[in-house]
């Protein structure tokens, strides 16, 4: 290992780079060199560790330093720093004959020297410069240079011979040689780092073993380690350097304890027994701590020496990495760890040397992360910073004891010297240290001068302390420095300053519930009070008081709970409720507080005080709590309808009122505003019930109604606040006059504010309020009980409406007086009714059905109304309100039947009645085979149809779009107006097979009771009675026929449009095809049964 | 790291166990606090009552991060010059405090986990005693034998 001022400086600077040495042609090198320092960090290369350690990507630096002698590593030596890990030997030898007389022996030379002290990390260069070589006749090819260098030196060894292409030009043939070059070059490095490190490293592990020796020296493992450390610093992996110091702690570490415990006395242990006399605490401003690293390194160190020297490498690494808030983690370990250290030791120390020292370095370590950075500002540093502040607080509270600073009479000549042989260890000598204003040890120094200045010093140093404990959250710490400087106070004779203090810490403890901290803190307390000379205050904060009897009212989302605490307190609270001259007789008394509450919450009786003269008595918290809620309840409408309420009948509202806290006076009331469409069915007075919260019975009351057109006023007698107030009102809604399509129930419409959806019938009624300004809006839904569905049937050329009325709702009506009638005069068509003259019941979900025949043609379509008059069915009477009786703007029917007559609706259908005649009729019939009397199953049967024109001619012809006729041949030779259909016959149910053809073209004749005969075979599946197959009938309009709406061009003979159009079916509308035979059924019998059975006897 | 040969002969022993035990409840008031010596139990409470500072951070430290199920044991809740103090919160908020001698160096965290184990079950038997209000200050002469238990001087 290199010694002395050489490595000292080598250490001190820290800028250090791997040296690299350089031999041969110096000017050549010299010329190079800047770009070459320049570019060897550039890229960044994997270095591949030893012993399992990740790789790790590095920017190679070097140091390129003339090569000599001297500077490769003698035998044994240790040194990592001075050692030389790349050889590099340059040339620019082009002639061969150069060579051969100088440079190869220039090489060899370099060569022997070089592994004369075992040095295998080397490289030799061969710079190509253009230019040169043309200025002269080239006598050998380039390449043999290298050849023979190759061949000369590198055994088996090429990538140590490089050719550097004209290094100094912008080429890009340079370029690509000094990239090659360079990458060599970090290879190589890197290699040898590999190579002496790990052979560095297992040397070390070697020593390291020998631990148990008896002459092994902790000092010089310190420095191998260490020396491996700095490498690592070196080349940047400072975490690297990290680990090589907290290995060294730790085993240093475990060596005290184990000598702490008892085990084998280790000789060099001893030596950091020796008593200490500095305490001047870290220093972590210097990377490198010159003095206190001599001090290790010649074994003259002491405990306090050591760790301050290793704590303030690792300070410096961890700084590197950008880690301080670890530094301040670790300081406080290190701190607490040696103290425990010069305990376990027994190392003489005088009387608060060991406070100096914790309170220097606190202080150092805190300087040192605040100019890293803002230690207020991280709330991760808070937490260590906090600790820290303590300590040192601590610390100096201490030494102000121990120094007699902190009382007010001034220190003894004892603690006089104490202090002076305490400021003897912190004399220093390091001038830059002394140098620095705000250097903790001058300050500590400063703070020992004299009480005044330790007052300043300590109260400082607690404010902050405190300070960042509340920052942090932690209360109760912040409250126990409270304390601590409460007690200096005391001791400087300022009870007053202390009172505070003592009062704060006094009323955390107690709401935490910590009776030995309540009483140590209240006798603490009754000491300053007693000082500030109130002898009556340490009573008050005992608990009794002398005020009014109180009962405490809290509002609990006012405050957050304390602790449970164990003995009575006063508490605070936002309310109290008192009274007084109060009789207590013997037994039992209840007397009650009466209290006013203005704003609603939940109020929990806290405490109870019961002053009798001087005499206070107070109650622990009432348990189980006492509490009343206080509301405040706005008036509230509520109008409660069934959920379903029907449209044509009458119904029931039921109003609720809320009077809350309003009470109302005489004729107050509610303005309630209707549709026209709603009825109001009751009379001028009508009964209410009023209830209140308790369960006072109160008389139901009478309001009084004002109809004026379609305003309402409901009228109160005087009802007083929290009351709840239940009327009926009973309404009629008519049901709308329009009633949708019955298929359509997302109709909706709007008539006159009366809202139709489906098939409700929203009403929306507002109501006004004395109360409130704003109207109160209800939407009633009304369903109208029914849906109604039309159809027009047709038996031969008759045609006949049918009305369907569907009971949607769950109650049974009777309607009567179906009417069924067109809304155009003057038609001389008639509806003939044909239903029965009495009443229909319809059940709920049920149908009733109405029929009338149509005499005569009507135009098609025709508007039509269908109106029926409805009323509940009996079952359903108790649905009926009794009370109602016939109100001013009732409609009913005018049949008095019976003495209370019942409420007749009408109710309404408007519809379309689209009639059409009927063009043709269709007969089917099923014949037996021949020589059959009945249709046997298997047997081909003739399905004979018949095709009869009922009507001369087609109404829908014109206008209608759908022409049908045609000029077609009948036989005869006569040609006649013919329309030309398709019949088509199909058995859906699969009970017959048609044979043959099914379907095909008929011309008819436009002349009525044309007929055409159709034959067709058909074949029963089944037996039994079979309906009979279908008979379809469609309109065929050729290739010739147009679409246009000019029906006569159709009927015109040899009038024809030429449009290209091509056939196609158009249907028949319902009812222009009767069809004579549908629903008729013929008897088929099955086939008989020719198979034999085998039966065996047995 | 390293593993320093110790000879296995002790002529000092350091195995102390706890100087202090506390229980605390999830109001923060004391249930029980027993220590060594007896004559230091001001300096104690005041030590205990501290760490709650300690133990509501880690608390709510815990409840940003993960619902899930908490770990107890809390670990070293803070260290002084002479004492560390360990934190322990049962899921009920009950919190138990050990304090340690710093100068025990031999103390592993395992140990100190299976003190508190050994801690929160005597606990639960003190709570299913039915003549024992929950909230009272505990007076077991069990509960008492399992602290002195971890309080003897081995």
């Amino acid at each position: 290992m290199s010694t002395g001022a050489e490595e000292r400086q080598l250490v001190y600077t820290m800028e250090n780079k791997p040296i690299v040495t350089c031999a041969g042609d110096s000017s050549l090198f010299s010329s190079l060199q800047p770009t070459l320092v320049q570019q060897l960090p550039k890229e960044s290369v994997e270095w591949r560790r030893s012993y399992g350690r990740p790789p790790k990507m590095i920017n190679l630096e070097a140091n390129f330093i003339s090569f000599k002698e001297e500077l490769l590593p003698k035998e044994g030596s240790k040194a990592l720093l001075t050692f030389p890990f790349l050889h590099i030997f340059w040339t620019d030898c082009y002639d061969s004959e150069m060579y051969k007389t100088s440079t190869k022996e220039e090489i060899s030379r370099w060569q022997n020297a070089l592994r004369g002290r075992g040095s295998s990390d080397w490289l030799i260069v061969l710079v190509e410069v253009e230019s040169r070589r043309k200025s002269k006749p080239i006598v050998l090819p380039r390449m043999a240079i290298v050849d023979k260098i190759r061949n000369d030196f590198c055994n088996k060894q090429n990538d140590r011979v490089v050719v550097l292409n004209d290094p100094l030009r912008e080429s890009a043939r340079a370029q690509e040689s000094w990239q090659a070059f360079l990458s060599r070059l970090r290879l190589l490095l890197l290699a040898s780092f590999t190579r002496n490190l790990g052979h560095f490293e297992d040397d070390m592990r070697a020593l390291r073993e020998r631990r148990t020796n008896p002459n092994w020296s902790f000092a010089h493992y310190f420095m191998v380690q260490e020396e491996l450390a700095f490498v690592f610093e070196m080349l940047k992996q400072y975490e690297d350097a990290l680990v090589q110091y907290d290995e060294l702690d730790a085993l240093f570490t475990q060596y005290i304890v184990n000598h702490g415990a008892g085990a084998d006395p280790t000789e060099w242990v001893s030596s950091f027994c020796h008593p200490v006399c500095h305490w001047t605490g870290l220093a972590l401003w210097r990377p490198i701590d010159m003095v206190r690293r001599e001090l290790v390194q010649n074994g003259c160190a002491s405990l306090l020496d050591l760790r301050s020297y290793l704590f303030s490498r690792q300070c410096t690494l961890l700084l590197f990495l950008q880690r301080p808030w670890e530094v301040a983690q670790r300081a406080l370990e290190l701190l607490h760890n040696s103290v425990q250290e010069l305990h376990l030791l027994e190392i003489p120390l005088p009387l608060g040397a060991v406070d100096c020292w914790v309170y220097i370095s606190c202080l150092e370590v805190l300087q040192r992360i605040e100019s890293f950075c803002d230690t207020n500002q991280n709330d991760m540093f808070a937490v260590y910073a906090a600790g820290l502040r303590a300590y040192a607080r601590e610390k100096l509270h201490g030494l102000g004891n121990l120094c007699g600073l902190m009382s007010c009479k001034g220190p003894t000549s004892e603690e006089l010297n104490r202090t002076v042989d305490l400021l003897a260890g912190l004399s220093n000598n390091d001038t830059e240290m002394v140098n620095n204003l705000n250097n903790p040890s001058k300050r500590l120094r400063e703070a020992l001068s004299s009480t005044e200045a330790f007052e300043k010093h300590y109260l400082e140093l607690s404010e902050v302390a405190m300070g960042t404990y509340k920052h942090i959250g932690r209360l109760r710490s912040a409250r126990l420095i409270g304390k601590e400087l409460a007690d200096f106070h005391m001791r400087k004779c300022e009870p007053r300053k202390a009172e505070g203090y003592l009062l704060d810490a006094l009323k955390t403890y107690r709401a935490e519930g910590w009776s030995l901290l309540v009483s140590h803190t209240r006798r603490q307390l009754a000491a300053c009070q007693s000082q500030l000379g109130n002898p009556d205050s340490p009573l008050t904060t005992s608990g009794v008081t002398y005020r009014n009897a109180h009962l405490f009212l809290r509002r609990q989302d006012s405050s957050s709970s304390p602790g449970r605490t164990r003995e009575p307190v006063l508490e605070d609270t936002t309310r109290t409720s008192a009274v007084c001259n109060v009789l207590l007789r013997p037994g039992n008394n209840t007397v009650s507080l009466p209290t006013l509450v203005r704003e609603p919450g939940l109020f929990t009786l806290r405490q109870l005080c019961l002053q009798i003269g001087p005499l206070q008595l107070l109650s622990l918290r009432l348990q189980p709590v006492p509490q009343y809620t206080v509301y405040s309840q706005e008036p509230q409408l509520d109008v409660i309808s069934g959920d379903d309420l029907l449209a044509g009948v009458p119904q029931e509202l039921q109003v609720q009122l809320l009077t809350g806290h309003r009470a109302l006076q005489e004729g107050e009331g509610l303005h309630l505003s209707l549709p026209e469409s709603l009825l109001l069915l009751d009379s001028v007075k009508i009964p209410a019930h009023v209830e209140s919260d308790s369960n006072d019975d109160i008389p139901d009351i009478e309001l009084s109604l004002e109809l004026s057109p379609r305003l309402l006023r409901v009228r109160f007698p005087a009802i007083s606040g929290y009351r709840s107030v239940r009327f009926s009102l009973h309404v009629l809604c008519q049901p709308p006059t329009a009633t949708p399509p019955a298929d359509d129930l997302d109709y909706h419409s709007i008539q006159d504010g009366i809202e139709l959806k489906g098939l409700v019938v929203e009403h929306r009624v507002s109501i006004d309020s004395p109360w409130s300004i704003y109207s109160t809006l209800v939407t009633l839904a009304f369903h109208v009980p029914f849906r109604v569905q039309h159809t027009v049937l047709t038996a031969g050329h008759r045609k006949f409406v049918q009305v369907c009325v569907r009971n949607t709702c769950s109650l049974h009506f009777i309607l009567s007086r179906p009417s069924l009638g067109f809304s155009m005069e003057g038609e001389d068509t008639t509806l003939e009714s044909l239903n029965p003259a009495t009443t229909t019941c319809v059940c709920a979900g049920k149908n009733a059905w109405f029929l009338w025949e149509i005499n005569g043609q009507v135009p098609s379509p025709v508007p039509c109304c269908f109106t029926v008059a409805f009323q509940l069915g009996s079952t359903t009477e108790q649905k009926r309100p009794g009370t109602a009786k016939g109100g001013p703007n009732e409609q009913m029917s005018d049949d008095g039947e019976e003495e209370k007559p019942p409420r007749h609706c009408l109710f309404n259908y408007d519809f379309m009645l689209v009639q059409l005649a009927t063009l043709y009729s269709v007969q089917a019939a099923v014949m037996p085979p021949l020589g059959q009397e009945m249709c046997q199953m298997g047997l081909l049967c003739s399905l004979e149809v018949s095709i009869t024109r009922l009507c001369k001619d087609d109404p829908r012809q014109e206008g209608s779009g759908s022409p049908t006729s045609d000029c077609g041949e009948i036989p005869g030779g006569a040609t006649v107006q013919c329309s030309q259909l398709l019949y088509k016959v199909v058995d859906n149910s699969s009970n017959w097979a048609v044979c043959g053809r099914s379907s095909g073209l008929v011309a008819m004749p436009l002349t009525e009771r044309a007929t055409h005969k159709l034959h067709l075979e058909v074949l029963p599946l089944f037996a039994g009675y079979l309906p009979l197959p279908d008979v379809h009938l469609s309109k065929y309009l050729s290739e010739s026929e147009t679409d246009e709406p000019c029906g006569e061009s159709g009927r015109t003979p040899g009038v024809e449009s030429f449009s290209t159009t091509t056939p196609r079916l158009s249907q028949f509308d319902p009812g222009e095809v009767y069809n004579v035979s549908r629903a008729t059924q013929v008897l088929v019998l099955p086939s008989p049964d020719t198979s034999l059975v085998d039966i065996t006897v047995p | 790291m390293f593993n320093v040969a110790t000879g296995g002969r002790r002529r000092r022993a350091f195995c102390t166990m706890a100087v202090c035990v506390a229980v605390i409840t999830k109001e923060n008031y004391p249930l029980y606090i027993s220590n060594v010596p007896a004559a230091n139990e001001l300096k104690f409470h005041y030590t205990v009552h501290t760490s709650l500072d300690v133990v509501e951070e880690k608390l709510s430290a815990v409840g940003k991060t993960t619902s899930d199920l908490r770990e107890l044991y809390l670990g070293l809740l803070y260290p002084t010059e002479d004492y560390k103090v360990y934190g322990y919160v049962a899921n009920t908020k009950v919190k138990f405090v050990i304090v340690i001698d710093s100068s025990n160096t031999s103390f592993r965290d395992n140990e100190i986990r299976s003190m508190f184990r050994k801690l929160h079950t005597a606990y639960t038997d003190v709570m299913c005693n039915p003549f024992y209000t929950p909230g009272d200050p505990i007076q077991s002469k069990t509960f008492d034998d399992v602290i002195s238990s971890m309080m003897q001087v081995c």
